[in-house]
């Protein structure tokens, strides 16, 4: 036998892969530090292993995908040779969960310069009217009747849709129209999708909950990022919450004012999808502001017409299909500075009366 | 024939994704059938009869139901065969999530709801590790936060599957599904296949009827929370 140095240790890659330690964790499965891993291994009953329900080459895949790097280390021969090799296993690449602080979506995610919606048809079967081409760093909003095909349409564009939805729509990421692998890729990683119908069902403090966004995303060092998402919300929000505010706690604004502030600080998703943020009371200016910089590319589905002209492009949907693709006029931008100022002076009235002030004398 | 099997807890949205799912297959002539498999009532069948999807439904009753899917499966590949199914889904609810009604050869989906918790992919068990497929339902009513962690947990829980979100009432998602049905063998036969996982190991008085609460050990082969001596067994 080999003699046993400290890079063989269990201990050693428990350090170095913290996806290692959650996964012991979480099935339980006793171990001494010292030990190899090889050791560990043996040392688990079956009887153990069937109770979790587990059996020991799936713990073993198991622990190969956690600290995948080093494959199976300590003695040699413990495994096929065909399995100690240090391939990754199947399944969509940038999936590893190694311990180089990556995440599922941050490697996977290509440079999306540019996203655009072809060949589309309406209800009717008619080809739409415009193509859409989206480019990183724009802001567009999505408008339409109720029924228009505005979910559809972000539906598509969420699902990467090739020709396979009613639609027909094909979804064309730089250019080209992705292939099975990049599909695998991008799936489900694409889009950030804010719903109308929002909840959290966990029980967490604001503060726990960023971090453990933050902690699945592989990002180190989230203290700070915490409270910059917390900043951001609270001035999007009428009303101040903190870190330690649970966050089944917050109203209907602020949590959706955090979930914009963690799309844009925590989440890689190169698209944001938004449907209806102005029905939360929170403040639009700010959310469009702060979605500009953020260099994704986001859609926002509104039937509020100061957000609607807050953006400089808007799509507009008939029929389910897209009629149009307007660019925001010179005129648009002058009444869009009035509505603003109705807009904000309702906001004064709202804060002022939610204060418990009143107007003239009773 | 193709064949699925399709597992996920109580409620989570397994009938709503096959009938969305169904509806697309047999639009595109591949004539889809459901075995729903419960334990104690159903009347998912009902829903099935509207929506016109060939469908028998079986209750386990008395019998453990991983052990009634395994012993029953083959009459269930049979009455597919003789409707002339181009599709056979067999739908099995979670049950104590120890099993899985998953079987080698054949592709295996499951199905799990955001609104379990985020430790849910964890818990779920060999379903959703031996699973193919998985889908995940009702992600529309969680945050993107949360969703991400619940794909994150789920993905550790199945590195090798395949992972969908699809939403059950709505249908979206149900595309990327149906393609998956279509581009998946045909099953010849069934019997000489085996479980992806072993059925849990008690079989004791219990099993044959026995309620009473006592100190006196059940008959059979049976684990106890603390063994005689006091410590954990």
């Amino acid at each position: 036998m080999r003699k046993k140095d400290s890079g063989d240790r269990l201990q050693h890659f428990i350090w170095k892969y913290p996806e290692l330690r959650a996964l012991l964790e979480a099935y339980q499965i006793p171990y001494v530090p010292e030990m190899t891993m090889t050791e560990m291994l043996t040392a688990v009953p079956d009887k153990w292993l069937r109770d979790k329900g587990l059996d020991r080459r799936t713990l073993v895949k198991l622990i190969k995908e956690a600290a995948w790097e080093d494959g199976l280390p300590g003695e040699p021969g413990f495994c096929p040779a065909e399995e100690t090799g240090g391939t990754r296993q199947t399944g969509p690449a940038g999936l590893s969960h190694s311990g180089k602080g990556n995440d599922q979506d941050g490697e996977a995610a290509p440079d999306l310069k540019e996203l655009a919606v072809r060949e589309g048809t309406d209800k009717s079967g008619n080809p739409e009217g415009a193509e859409l081409i989206l480019k990183k760093g724009d802001v567009i909003c999505v408008t339409g009747t109720t029924g228009s095909g505005k979910t559809r349409l972000l539906e598509d564009i969420e699902y990467l849709a090739s020709g396979d939805t009613p639609s027909k729509r094909k979804i064309y990421i730089n250019g080209k129209l992705p292939d099975q692998n990049m599909r695998d890729k991008l799936e489900n990683r694409m889009c950030a999708y804010l719903a109308q119908s929002m909840n959290f069902v966990m029980e967490l403090s604001c503060e726990a909950f960023i971090r453990m966004h933050a902690a699945c995303r592989g990002i180190q060092g989230s203290g700070v990022l915490t409270e910059q998402v917390i900043d951001c919300a609270n001035q999007l929000a009428g009303e101040a919450f903190t870190g330690e505010t649970m966050i089944t706690q917050l109203s209907g604004g602020q949590s959706r004012a955090l979930m914009i502030a963690d799309l844009v600080y925590i989440s890689a998703a190169p698209v944001v999808l938004i449907d209806e943020p102005e029905n939360a009371g929170i403040d639009k200016h700010a959310v469009i502001d702060l979605l500009s910089g953020s260099g994704r590319i986001v859609l926002i589905s509104t039937h509020d017409p100061v957000l609607a002209l807050s953006c400089p492009r808007r799509i507009v949907l008939k029929n389910g299909g897209i009629s149009g693709i307007l660019d925001r006029t010179e005129e648009e931008i002058e009444l869009l500075a009035r509505l603003r100022k109705y807009d904000d002076e309702v906001n004064d009235v709202r804060v002022m009366l939610r204060s418990g002030g009143r107007i003239g004398k009773p | 024939m193709k064949m699925l099997t399709f597992a996920g807890a109580h409620a989570c949205g397994k009938t709503s994704v096959i009938i969305k799912t169904a509806a697309i297959l047999n639009e595109t002539g591949l004539k889809t059938g459901v075995m729903k498999l419960d334990c104690i009532f159903s009347d998912d069948d009902s829903l099935y009869r509207a929506a016109g999807i060939t469908n028998i439904k079986m209750i386990s009753g008395n019998v453990c139901p991983d052990h009634f899917f395994a012993v029953s499966v083959p009459q269930v590949f049979e009455w597919g065969l003789e409707n002339r199914l181009d599709v056979l889904i067999t739908e099995s609810a979670g049950l104590c999530g120890r099993c899985a009604p998953h079987i080698r050869d054949i592709p295996a989906v499951c199905v799990i709801d955001c609104l379990a918790g985020i430790s849910a992919p964890a818990k779920t068990g060999p379903m959703l590790r031996y699973a193919d497929h998985i889908i995940i339902t009702k992600a529309d009513l969680v945050s993107p936060a949360e969703r991400e962690v619940f794909l994150h947990n789920v993905r550790i829980a199945n590195t090798r599957a395949r992972i969908s979100l699809i939403n059950g009432l709505t249908g979206q998602g149900a595309y990327r599904l149906a393609a998956y049905i279509r581009q998946q063998g045909e099953t010849e036969e069934i019997r000489g296949k085996y479980l992806r996982f072993t059925m849990p190991s008690a079989e004791c008085s219990y099993c044959a009827g026995q309620t009473v609460i006592d100190d006196a050990p059940a008959a059979g082969r049976i684990k106890y929370a603390w063994a005689a001596g006091g410590g954990t067994g």
